[in-house]
């Protein structure tokens, strides 16, 4: 356990916003957790974790938080409770594996406290692998690296005998909300908005109409999360690169379109349908003020946007398609539409469970930046997996670049494929990102 | 030859049919550009000026002042 009495002198309470609030009742039908796992050489012994994960949460604000439920929505409000730190037997190098699908279906305590808890993965060698699991409703990619990159920090220091160096205790800010701004389109609170809903409303007409007969993502009662982990080699990435630049699209539009691809010649066998795609947007770059990395918290966006799959589907053909749409759905300012109104958007899907929100959902969140030392402390890229429920889509990932590769973490649910299945989507997607530069001149 | 100021002004004015950019403004939230608008202007920038800029680089350009940074240090380096 950790050393607790941490005396709390900030009065650190607000409502959350809509976005949080939607993940927050999100975790009332399934745990909604982001499990960042960091694998380790020369890794910092129990106590040197323990202090250093005291230190953090010393800083975060939301690292003291609970989740207060109050009329229709919930607060943060503080807790005294220290984040819970487990230690596992290191098994082997595949340990952390059955940890990470544990700790992505396993709930935390959200109305005691904190919103986080640490397990530390261990055995005789020298590899050792830390766990994070921290809700989503408090963090995104961007705070996420940086608690990372903090906790280590501390670990190296309070190794080297020297006092966790980081800064004063932040404050917390307020819910994306209240930071969207005015001059951008979406930016005020009543424009519109109606046009947004009408547009909604249309799609899902659309999309009921002609997937009528077809293959739909089907609603299961329970199901468990199941993990993989791919690469994209550093000359493939190159490529890839190249012909996304050559072709005037942006990475994440191939990375999504290959996603769309290897599921619907997968488990759609290729029939002519529409997919129903979630993609995610970092916000903090755009709101006023700037909501800086070192803030922890979520400060992104989700737009869920309708793909047609035609039965010969090719990579750039459907990234255009991908990038057409998310450009448009943007330049309206639908990213902040469906942040303000993504409450009202989750409650129906939760509460009738008669539709999944997707088929597919992908988050690429761009180069990683963590260092791979601190003092002794060697660490390799992080995986990072985040909870879906049997009413999400039904393959998700996250996509980043780190050292020149392209890592993919996949979570799939073990009611809507086995194993075999998701590893034959997962190459599937590789084997278009490879083939995909040498095919299709722009 | 290093891309002159005005010239990199131009080139964002023309992606993103803007009538007025300045140098300090931030590509995204001040000028509204999507991820699709900013790889079409640095595909831009890299077929004029024959320069390459990084992926990992994209997310450290925030304003029009630090692209052009970027692309004369590019042309500098050839």
């Amino acid at each position: 356990m950790l050393s607790s009495g941490i005396d709390i002198e900030s009065v650190d309470i607000r409502a959350l916003g809509a976005f949080e609030t939607a993940q927050a009742l999100t975790n009332e039908h399934t745990p909604f957790n982001v499990v960042a796992v960091l694998p380790l050489r020369n890794g910092p012994t129990e106590e040197t974790l323990s202090q250093a994960l005291d230190a953090i949460r010393k800083r975060h604000p939301l690292l003291r938080s609970k989740l207060e439920p109050v009329d229709r929505g919930f607060l943060f409000a503080p807790t005294n409770r220290p984040m819970s730190l487990e230690s596992l037997d290191r098994l082997g190098d595949s340990t952390w594996i059955e940890v990470a699908e544990r700790e992505l279906g396993r709930a935390l305590d959200t109305e005691s406290g904190p919103l986080a808890r640490c397990q530390r993965i261990a055995g005789d060698g020298e590899a050792s692998e830390i766990v994070l699991t921290i809700h989503h409703s408090i963090m995104d990619a961007t705070s996420g690296s940086n608690v990372v990159r903090e906790l280590l920090t501390c670990c190296a220091a309070i190794d080297a005998g020297e006092a966790p160096p980081l800064g004063p205790p932040l404050p917390m800010m307020p819910a994306e909300d209240d930071l969207i701004p005015a001059t951008l389109p979406g930016g005020r609170r009543c424009s519109s908005v109606a046009g947004f809903l009408l547009r909604q409303g249309a799609d899902e007409a659309s999309f009921r109409l002609r997937t009528f007969g077809g293959r739909r993502p089907p609603v299961h009662e329970s199901g468990n999360c199941r993990v993989l982990c791919r690469r994209l080699a550093e000359e493939d990435t190159t490529a890839l690169v190249r012909a996304c630049r050559s072709h005037r699209l942006p990475l994440n539009a191939a990375l999504n379109a290959a996603m769309l691809l290897a599921v619907h010649r997968h488990l759609y066998d290729g029939k002519a349908t529409r997919f129903r795609h979630l993609n995610f947007a970092d916000l903090r770059q755009t709101l006023k003020p700037r909501v800086t990395e070192e803030h922890l918290g979520s400060y992104h966006g989700m737009l869920r946007v309708s793909v047609p799959m035609p039965a010969a589907a090719d990579l750039w053909t459907t990234a255009a398609e991908v990038s057409e749409r998310f450009s448009v759905a943007a330049r309206r300012g639908d990213t902040f539409h469906s942040v303000r109104l993504s409450t009202a958007m989750m409650r129906p899907i939760l509460r009738q469970r008669r539709q999944r929100m997707g088929t597919t959902a992908l988050s690429y969140t761009g180069p990683a930046k963590l260092p791979r030392s601190f003092g002794a402390i060697e660490v390799s890229s992080p995986e990072v997996f985040i909870s879906n429920l049997t009413l999400g889509p039904e393959y998700t990932a996250q996509a980043r670049l780190a050292d020149g590769e392209l890592r993919w973490n996949i979570v799939y649910l073990d009611c809507d494929m086995d194993r075999a299945t998701a590893d034959l989507v997962s190459d599937e997607m590789l084997d278009i990102l490879r083939t995909g530069p040498t095919g299709g001149a722009p | 030859m290093n891309p002159t100021t005005e010239e990199i002004l131009a080139l964002v004015r023309r992606q993103l049919g803007l009538r007025e950019v300045h140098l300090e403004d931030d590509i995204a939230a001040d000028l509204g550009a999507v991820s699709a608008d900013i790889i079409n202007i640095v595909a831009a920038l890299e077929d004029h000026y024959n320069v390459m800029i990084g992926e990992e680089e994209l997310p450290d350009i925030r304003t029009v002042g630090q692209l052009h940074r970027l692309v004369c240090e590019r042309v500098e380096a050839r």
